[in-house]
């Protein structure tokens, strides 16, 4: 079975809300999402970096026999594309945290384009951490950073991939962004 | 930073939705009367309505555009191992260069990644060789390229006709292993065999050289793992030679590491990472790998090679039910093998492009004879010869491949077989033998010391179990999975793959040692779940959810769900022990331990109960799996799709004592 013929089952199958069709699903997204995150954004200084959201888009359509499938069920591809985005992100992140700190080598000289990363890797880090911690007290309002940030998600989609109207989600994003405000601003300076 | 429950979060939160409606100076006043006395919220709400209007800290631009320059300065990390990377990978990803070697063309796909035709391009000398590069990126920790490195040094000294050198290896720039084999020019051995239409004599004489391969290996205290005609390559000039010694468990292990969130590595149809059909019952069983398991493989090789089936795989069985089969179900005699083809014995998967079966004709016409004069040669000796390699007691096996090779020779030349004897000549041991320690990563691996994983992640609610702090437990994160705290929280429970099976292991926190408990059941085993006594451990394998002893032994009890399926999903414990739930199609069916009819409760979505017994963090996808709730109606409840269970019809709820929900005898039927 190809892997686009075993995704679009899946979806129709997670259509009706099984939790199994979700875990199988997942780690499909996440294995195509990882490579090509590998493949694309791989290219430092290149002016084309695609976006999230084209990634996340491109994905389905590479992915999921669009014919056979219909709203809901993209919004439910979509859902899964950016949670599995922001795993994949932020798994590069803890990697990169990793090998600086247990490489054992001694970082001499670090230019700023290093240090510029470095930063990047830790924001991803206390992002993904407050995210959990959000997640325990309000499941829905991290759902929309996930989707809205990691997964580059049109308001629309998000309103869509989690059942919400739309204004909700706007409401949402605001008083999440403001929680993490609040989360990060002492955690990234603390460093 | 202070955690808030939900609760507490709701408060401040409808606090903060009104605010927010209101027109900005109008807030700060509305806050001050509707918190009232509570100074707390009042601080909480005020200190979130600055940070809403505060500037993102949040970046600006998505994500992944973020993340661009972070991911291109790090390494590569693991992928999910579905063998679909292929489907999903970029295209056109072929390299031009992999340390010093020009990559000339693709040769082929193996298991675990491409294997390229390169030449060695550093001026001195050009020489042809095959480069097997990683196409999924590995964990690369200190550990793990000692490691790497230690065993590479080791399958390089390897140096006999029969075996393909191993030339060189290293990282890639991107941190991607590769290593570089001598260039064989040939064909696997069975479809060399087959294509050439050697006779009997012809294929085992190949056979014969074959084990000599295998013999030099095993002195030097190397087990190849995974012995299987697509490794064994036979030049034109008729030398076969093994390929892929050791590296494919070196590659095996790590792919199984996925860094902070135990991601599944199959998908539910299975795709294995050994051939189920090549692999010993001390394999399947996840017991370690010795010789005896290369000589089981050499015992299902010339099985093949003679038959041109395999004892006990069968094309569209599971690999849940080749697994039982090679644990528990004698093979066919191979003189039988041919013609009865719905016996335990199995045609071989057809030929690439083809769909159909051979036919008994032409196997025997491959072979250079009629279906009956192949019977005949095949019985006695031959059989004999075969069935002993193949026993399941690894030390009833032949000892060596020497002797192996041995044998086939007194058949050849006319001489009585061993095989045939009393088995006195095949007392292997006197007493117990211990298996040699060899070096191959599972040997490493058993160990199970290295990389500490804190057994709680971040993603564990922090009130799940053990009160203090958070404890290390060490573990080999290459090869463990699912880790469930029993509930006295002195033992863990968790999966591993160690010989090539995903088997579940307990062991006592503190200690190195781990306890092999599901050794003798088939099948890719998942998420073990303490029973509240912390005495028994449930699990589903192949569709069958089983119940086992936390201290090891027999399989106490089977439940079979009905109607059957291939998968079931999350068997769960009620709060007495008794009885077992699982999922099936949304409905969630439970069963009495002790026996009787099973209870059925369809699932729909209902009102989002949130569920007050053991929580689990919403992004969490570890300790999911159906719960018993607090109430007695619904008595269950299904994970995140927020689907309550109801009865099909409400009855009185004949509680027995300490059971929480109504006895199985309320049975409903839709």
């Amino acid at each position: 079975m190809s892997a686009q013929a075993g995704i679009t089952e899946l979806l129709l199958a997670y259509h009706g809300g099984e939790q199994e069709a979700y875990d199988r699903l997942f780690p499909l997204v996440y294995e195509h999402l990882r490579a090509v995150a590998h493949a694309q954004l791989r290219r430092e200084r290149g002016g084309h970096t695609l976006s999230t959201t084209a990634l996340v888009h491109e994905a389905y359509l590479k992915l999921a026999d669009v014919a056979r499938l219909d709203v809901r069920d993209r919004a439910h591809f979509l859902g899964v594309a950016a949670r599995a985005m922001r795993q994949v992100l932020v798994s590069y992140a803890r990697r990169h945290r990793a090998e600086k700190r247990g490489g054992g080598l001694e970082p001499v000289d670090l230019d700023a384009a290093e240090l510029a990363v470095e930063e990047r890797a830790e924001v991803l880090i206390a992002l993904d951490d407050a995210l959990t911690r959000l997640a325990a007290m309000s499941p829905r309002l991290a759902q929309v950073v996930e989707c809205r940030f990691f997964g580059g998600l049109t308001e629309e989609e998000t309103a869509q991939v989690l059942g919400v109207a739309e204004r909700t989600v706007r409401r949402d994003w605001v008083k999440a962004r403001g929680w993490l405000h609040a989360e990060l601003a002492g955690t990234v300076a603390a460093d | 930073m202070q955690s808030m429950t939900p609760e507490r979060w709701q408060q401040v939160e409808a606090v903060l939705d009104a605010a927010l409606d209101l027109p900005a100076p109008e807030r700060a006043a509305f806050v001050e009367r509707a918190c009232g006395s509570d100074a707390e919220l009042r601080a909480e709400v005020e200190r979130l309505l600055a940070a809403c209007a505060a500037p993102d800290l949040v970046p600006e631009e998505s994500a992944a555009v973020f993340a661009a320059g972070l991911v291109a300065r790090t390494a590569e990390f693991p992928a999910v191992g579905s063998g679909r990377a292929d489907a999903a990978a970029p295209a056109g990803a072929r390299p031009e260069r992999v340390g010093p070697y020009r990559v000339l063309a693709e040769a082929g796909q193996g298991g675990m990644g491409t294997v390229y035709l390169a030449e060695r391009d550093d001026g001195q000398f050009r020489m042809r060789v095959a480069l097997k590069l990683v196409r999924r990126g590995l964990h690369l920790d200190d550990q793990f390229v000692r490691r790497f490195v230690e065993e590479r040094r080791i399958l390089a000294r390897l140096e006999h006709p029969n075996v393909a050198r191993l030339l060189d290896g290293g990282l890639t720039g991107d941190g991607m292993p590769y290593y570089v084999m001598e260039f064989v020019d040939g064909e696997p051995i069975d479809r060399y065999s087959d294509g050439r239409r050697l006779s009997l004599e012809g294929r085992l004489e190949l056979f014969c050289r074959v084990c000599r391969g295998v013999a030099y290996a095993h002195q030097n205290k190397v087990v190849h793992r995974d012995l299987k005609p697509s490794n064994i390559l036979v030049t034109a000039s008729g030398e076969p030679k093994l390929v892929d010694f050791g590296i494919a468990k070196l590659l095996h292990d790590a792919t199984l590491y996925t860094g902070e969130l135990p991601v599944p590595t199959l998908t539910r149809t299975g795709q294995r990472l050994l051939t189920p059909e090549y692999a010993s019952p001390e394999q399947v069983r996840g017991e370690p790998v010795t010789e005896a398991s290369d000589i089981y493989a050499l015992g299902v090789l010339l099985y093949e090679l003679l038959t041109g089936r395999r004892p006990h795989g069968r094309t569209g069985r599971t690999p849940y039910d080749v697994e039982r089969a090679i644990l528990e179900e004698e093979p066919t005699r191979p003189s039988t093998a041919i013609t009865r083809p719905s016996a335990a014995a199995t045609p071989r998967p057809p030929a690439r492009g083809t769909h159909r079966e051979p036919t008994p004709a032409e196997i025997a016409e491959v072979r250079g004879l009629s279906p009956e004069r192949l019977c005949q040669r095949l019985r006695g000796d031959l059989d004999a010869i075969v069935l002993t390699a193949l026993r399941k007691e690894p030390e009833r096996r032949y000892r060596s491949a020497d002797d192996f090779a041995a044998d086939v020779r007194r058949y050849l030349g006319g001489q009585p077989v061993l095989a045939r004897g009393d088995g006195a000549a095949y007392r292997l041991r006197k007493g117990a033998r211990r298996h040699r320690v060899s070096i191959t990563l599972a040997t490493l691996a058993a160990a199970l010391t290295g990389l500490g994983v804190v057994l709680f992640n971040r993603y564990r609610a922090p009130d799940a179990i053990v009160p203090g702090p958070t404890r290390r437990v060490a573990f080999d994160a290459a090869l463990e999975l699912d880790p469930v705290l029993s509930p006295d929280g002195k033992r863990v429970a968790y999966a591993a793959d160690v010989g090539g099976a995903m088997r579940l292991y307990v062991k006592e926190i503190g200690s190195e040692r781990a306890v092999l408990i599901t050794g003798g059941v088939p099948g890719y085993h998942r998420a073990p779940r303490w029973s509240p006594d912390g005495r028994h451990l449930a699990f589903q394998s192949g569709g069958v959810i089983y119940v086992v002893s936390a201290s090891g032994g027999a399989v106490r009890q089977e439940v079979r769900p009905e109607p059957s399926a291939e998968w079931v999903a999350y068997p769960a414990w009620s709060p007495d022990g008794r009885e077992l739930a699982y999922v099936q199609d949304r409905v969630i069916y439970t069963r009495a331990l002790a026996g009787g009819p099973h209870g059925r409760w369809p699932c729909r979505r209902g009102t989002r109960t949130r569920s007050r017994g053991p929580r689990t963090a919403r992004g969490s996808r570890s300790s999911r799996g159906i719960q018993p709730s607090p109430t007695a109606n619904p008595p269950w409840v299904a994970p995140s799709t927020s689907a309550t269970s109801r009865p099909a019809r409400s009855g009185s709820d004949r509680s027995a004592a300490g059971s929480r929900f109504a006895s199985p005898t309320n049975d409903h039927s839709t």
